[in-house]
């Protein structure tokens, strides 16, 4: 079981550019007079180009083919990962679903009180 | 070393796909992000429906679609159904769950059912195959956490550029009552002695 470099480096700069413009639609969309979102959207940017910088060196064509190539490659990724996500939410929801109430050490005490009415 | 992956054989139906697909992408997140804003915000009511919007045109592509975006789009597609079982018997797991040490069956049973569906379309869908891409799949993760290193970094050094906030000046009269109502009527009172 092996893989390409080539192949794992595109899939994770698609993850950066994936990641970085969500963050930048989510600053851009809730954009209020509280905010102050230069910074982050710096970083966004920052972390967008590296990530198309590095999806551009391993394609060959256009820098937006690049980064469309990537970007859907990592969508797909994301997509593929998604069911071992949803096996760690079905795990917490067998456990939430067989909770058993604790004991309680007062209500305990209580015990031959109750039984004897 | 060069990936040689999808090249797009239409340049002239290249720029229409790219509308379609990211657009409606783009308009998806817009909206999910809109309404993350919650209620205090106005805007935040339009956010559903502009996410429904980009959601149904992703959906309701016409056939054609070529380049990268196709093997996205079948993947979505194809995800769509367990995703769908999976939302709904998670939500209505956790609605019957005993949170409060009292559990209501009917809920809990049908979300099994749903999860249990969702599990048999997810192992009916995957192929020999899987295994082999999981290695290749995972390298998106890095990429992602890159990502938000980049983005929580952004805010940290906003955050320390900001500073100290001026003192806030003190409650009006009026601003002074309406706490004073409110916190008796929370305690117990009717308020109206102030």
């Amino acid at each position: 079981m092996s893989i390409e470099v080539s192949t794992a480096l595109t899939i994770a700069s698609g993850g950066m550019m994936l990641s970085s413009s969500f963050f930048a639609i989510h600053l851009a969309a809730s954009l209020n007079p509280y905010h102050r979102p230069a910074a982050p959207m710096i970083g966004c940017l920052a972390s967008f180009l590296v990530g198309l910088s590095i999806a551009t060196a391993f394609f060959d064509g256009s820098t937006i083919s690049a980064a469309r190539g990537a970007l859907s490659d990592a969508v797909v990724s994301v997509f593929s990962l998604l069911p071992l996500a949803f096996a760690f939410v079905t795990y917490q929801l067998a456990r939430i679903s067989l909770r058993k109430r604790p004991e309680d050490p007062l209500l305990a005490l209580l015990g031959p009180l109750a039984s004897d009415e | 070393m060069k990936n040689d992956m999808n090249p797009n054989p239409h340049p002239s139906m290249m720029d229409v796909h790219l509308l379609q697909v990211w657009g409606s992408l783009l308009i998806t997140l817009l909206g999910i992000c809109l309404h993350r804003m919650g209620p205090a915000f106005e805007r935040s009511r339009f956010g559903p429906p502009i996410a429904l919007l980009g959601f149904a045109a992703f959906v309701l592509l016409p056939d054609g679609l070529t380049g990268p975006e196709k093997a996205m789009h079948d993947t979505l597609l194809s995800s769509l159904p367990w995703i769908a079982a999976a939302t709904a018997g998670t939500l209505l797991v956790l609605r019957g769950a005993p949170t409060y040490w009292s559990a209501k069956s009917i809920p809990m049973l049908l979300g099994w059912a749903a999860v249990s569906l969702a599990w048999i379309m997810i192992l009916l869908d995957s192929d020999s195959a899987v295994a082999s891409r999981l290695l290749s799949d995972i390298s998106v993760l890095p990429g992602l956490l890159l990502g938000v290193i980049a983005f929580a970094f952004g805010v940290r050094l906003a955050e320390g550029f900001s500073g100290a906030s001026e003192e806030s000046s003190p409650l009006t009269v009026d601003e002074g009552r309406l706490v004073r109502t409110i916190l008796t009527r929370r305690l117990g009172g009717d308020g109206d002695e102030y």
